[in-house]
């Protein structure tokens, strides 16, 4: 069986980040379904729906301040060009549908002031409104798009799921195992390692390089 | 057997029309779907988002490359 031999995982703010917001993105699921379907409470769920919501939103914008401004280790996986340009796709389509379906949630919200309020929530319309530019948008076709864009996510999360233990149990590369931070503690220590999966640019512009590349204990 | 190979032909027509129809529908939704999107995309909500991301985005390229100049200086 082959062995791990380096760890290069992404600093530990984004991996809490990334794990924060598969929770955030439950709930969300579980509260949208819950407001729709359910018989209980529809305000508070339907609150609780839009707070999960925010939470991934503010997290997606985490996570791309993040990866913009430090170094994003090299992936190391054995697959061919094409299922990485399929990988660096999908990751890149997860991020635009993070962003974008809780936002499409937050213009419903913003527009049903008349049956649903969430306490706390700003009304969006009214965000940067000194600042022309874009269309209103009305409620209906905001939310046709958000439930379109909940089930493509969905089927994302699925595939992306499904590469990651394929990536663990078929390729056996540290795709996944770098995710998790006890598993990656386990297997080996490389906290200052992402430097080295780096491109040459971010090897010199990050000063921790050097210790980069520890083998497995 | 007679009446079958009669309506042989019109099945075929049906079957024409309906997998027609399908592709037509199909097509259909594909448009009503793009033009929505599109909508969405072009709305003031999200461009402003967007534009604040971008914003966010371009600090944090910039701390990085001062970091990075930083650390080459010293």
């Amino acid at each position: 069986m082959p062995m791990i031999r380096h760890l290069k995982r992404p600093n530990i703010a984004s991996v809490i980040a990334h794990w924060a917001a598969a929770w955030a993105m439950i709930l969300a699921l579980y509260f949208g379904l819950s407001a729709v379907y359910g018989n209980g409470p529809h305000q508070e769920i339907f609150a609780a729906h839009a707070y999960a919501g925010l939470t991934v939103l503010g997290l997606v914008v985490i996570r791309l301040f993040l990866r913009t401004l430090l170094p994003w280790p090299k992936e190391e996986s054995e697959g061919s060009l094409t299922l990485k340009l399929i990988a660096e796709a999908m990751h890149w389509t997860l991020y635009a549908l993070m962003l974008l379906t809780p936002l499409t949630g937050w213009i419903v919200a913003s527009s049903m002031g008349c049956c649903v309020t969430v306490p706390g929530l700003a009304n969006i319309d009214r965000l940067g409104s000194g600042f022309p530019i874009g269309r209103s948008i009305s409620a209906m076709t905001a939310y046709q798009v958000h439930v379109f864009f909940v089930w493509t996510l969905l089927a994302l999360i699925s595939l992306h799921v499904t590469a990651a233990l394929f990536h663990h149990f078929i390729f056996r590369d540290t795709i996944f195992v770098r995710m998790i931070p006890v598993l990656g503690r386990r297997a080996v220590s490389v906290s200052a390692s992402c430097a080295s999966a780096n491109s040459p640019s971010d090897q010199q512009n990050d000063p921790r390089a050097d210790d980069a590349g520890m083998e497995e204990r | 057997m007679e009446g079958m190979s009669e309506n042989g032909p019109v099945m075929s027509h049906m079957n024409q029309v309906s997998s027609n129809g399908i592709v037509e529908q199909l097509l259909g939704l594909a448009g009503r779907l793009s033009a929505r999107l599109l909508i969405v995309l072009t709305s003031a909500p999200v461009l402003k988002v967007l534009a604040a991301l971008v914003l966010v985005l371009a600090v944090a390229l910039l701390l990085r490359l001062l970091v990075a100049k930083r650390t080459l200086q010293s």
